[in-house]
């Protein structure tokens, strides 16, 4: 269960309060992988950061029972004066590990991302497609009843899209995603719900094309609406 | 590829064991930058403070038998040195320590005052061993080497420890959003490793200044760590442990108290 109770966020900015949600209240379905679907700047990462445990909402709660995995993204997770194997040694160290489950996590995360030496260097000299490999890498090393994916599968070459599509696959039997992507593909193939971020709201469609169609146009989302 | 959860992991940890696991990977994490990730960062870090006691015995030695008679130089040097640098380090690495770790905060376990927590556990252990081994060459050199009022010496410690925490903790939120402004506070520890009667006693300061130099509670540390080492070392009157503490506990209550009111927006970036 991941429910959200009267959740208001905003940044402070020169020009006053940015509101990104105001008063929002929703109910994740239990039990789906979720697609997120809205336009830059509707929100999405910040609900993910918020759901991640990062930034508390600054009134209202959210509710979970869940172990919720942090943010798998490009941005942030990775400190960059430090090398790949350092970076997933922390996280490893974070979770309290042993000595041998650790090697074993490292293992994984560099059979898995198969970035060769660059592993061991610094994170920062990586292009996305490394980094986008060795975030999601890690996320697999461990496992959550949710994973927070942001647009982390669009970047890298069609091998890697397939193996870390496959693997992921795999994974969802025993865990659920909330996906944020702009690539329509990716949420038909992982998710079973689709919820729209639009105007601090959040509205939920269990039919994954009305929700599609809702994100494509507003003309069509009205029509979709009306149908679902 | 297959791997294994065990029981444990699946298991919720209690809050303390969460808190540890997150401060041991950041002190991990925190030594390897440190140090550069090499054995030679390791010597600098501990020939610094040894090639500042060598030097300045070298340049003052002589001056100091005729002011400080029946006390070794590099002792009453390094009672100076360690108070001050302990402290001096730990507000400057804490200045820098959210800038620092910012991508950490993606994982939920890590919040900001972790990472100053770990950068001050890391000074501490970094001062203690310069400690150790220094004071260890001088007891084979026949020089004291154990305060001579152990208890006073470790509580001034832990004080220049709170008090320097506090400082570091309002320094690294004060300037989160005006990164550039933390050259100013590098030089003012430059002129303050003058004025903190580092390298001289307090005493060949002119007697008129004396008062000045007294509102610097860094005088009152290292004055007093001598004090409390060295059994004919005479203090200044007015040098005061109490205005260690007060000035501690103000630097403490008042980086805390900024920490709270500014912990969400050290999250962003």
């Amino acid at each position: 269960m991941i429910e959200l109770q009267s959740v208001t966020k905003y940044y402070p900015t020169p020009h006053g309060r940015k509101y990104v949600f105001r008063d929002l209240s929703f109910r994740f379905p239990t039990g789906a992988s979720i697609g997120v679907l809205g336009s830059n700047g509707a929100g999405k990462s910040t609900m993910l950061r918020m759901l991640g445990g990062i930034e508390a909402p600054n009134r209202g709660h959210i509710l979970t029972d869940e172990l919720i995995s942090w943010p798998v993204g490009l941005a942030g997770g990775f400190q960059g004066s430090l090398t790949g194997r350092d970076n997933v040694l922390f996280v490893c160290r974070m979770f309290g590990l042993t000595a041998a489950a650790m090697r074993d996590r490292v293992a994984y995360v560099e059979d898995f991302a198969e970035i060769g030496e660059a592993f061991d260097r610094p994170v920062k000299g990586y292009s996305s497609g490394m980094r986008s490999r060795l975030a999601f890498g890690l996320s697999m090393a461990f496992e959550f009843d949710y994973y927070l994916i942001d647009e982390v599968m669009a970047v890298g070459d069609p091998t890697f899209k397939r193996k870390s599509q496959a693997v992921f696959k795999e994974r969802l039997a025993r865990s659920k995603v909330i996906l944020v992507s702009h690539n329509v593909a990716d949420i038909r193939s992982l998710c079973d719900v689709v919820v729209l971020v639009r105007n601090g709201e959040a509205t939920l469609f269990e039919d994954i094309e009305a929700g599609i169609a809702a994100y494509n146009g507003p003309t069509l989302a009205v029509a979709a609406r009306k149908t679902a | 590829m297959s791997l294994t959860t065990t029981a444990a992991e699946r298991s919720r940890r209690n809050p303390f064991d969460v808190q540890r696991a997150v401060l041991f990977a950041l002190l991990l994490r925190e030594l390897k930058t440190r140090f550069g990730g090499r054995w030679l960062g390791v010597y600098w870090a501990l020939l610094d403070p040894l090639a500042q006691v060598a030097v300045f015995t070298v340049l003052l030695g002589g001056f100091h038998r005729i002011v400080l008679p029946g006390i070794d130089y590099p002792v009453f040097l390094l009672t100076g040195l360690v108070p001050f640098y302990l402290f001096r380090n730990i507000a400057m690495r804490l200045m820098e320590g959210v800038d620092s770790n910012r991508a950490l905060f993606a994982y939920r376990q890590v919040k900001p005052i972790d990472t100053l927590i770990a950068r001050a556990l890391l000074e501490i252990g970094i001062y203690g061993a310069i400690s150790v081994l220094m004071f260890g060459a001088f007891s084979t050199l026949d020089m004291q080497w154990w305060p001579h009022r152990p208890l006073e010496t470790f509580a001034l410690g832990a004080l220049i420890v709170a008090g320097a925490f506090g400082l570091g903790l309002c320094l690294a939120i004060g300037t989160n959003n005006f990164p550039q402004t933390r050259a100013v506070f590098r030089v003012i520890f430059l002129i303050l490793y003058m004025v903190s009667g580092v390298m001289t006693p307090l005493r060949v300061a002119p007697s008129e200044w004396w008062q000045l130099l007294m509102l610097n509670p860094l005088v009152h540390m290292t004055e007093l760590s001598r004090a409390y080492f060295l059994p004919n070392y005479r203090v200044v009157d007015g040098i005061s442990a109490v205005y260690v503490a007060a000035s501690a506990l103000v630097a403490l209550t008042t980086g805390l108290a900024m920490y709270h009111v500014r912990r969400h927006d050290l999250l962003s970036d």
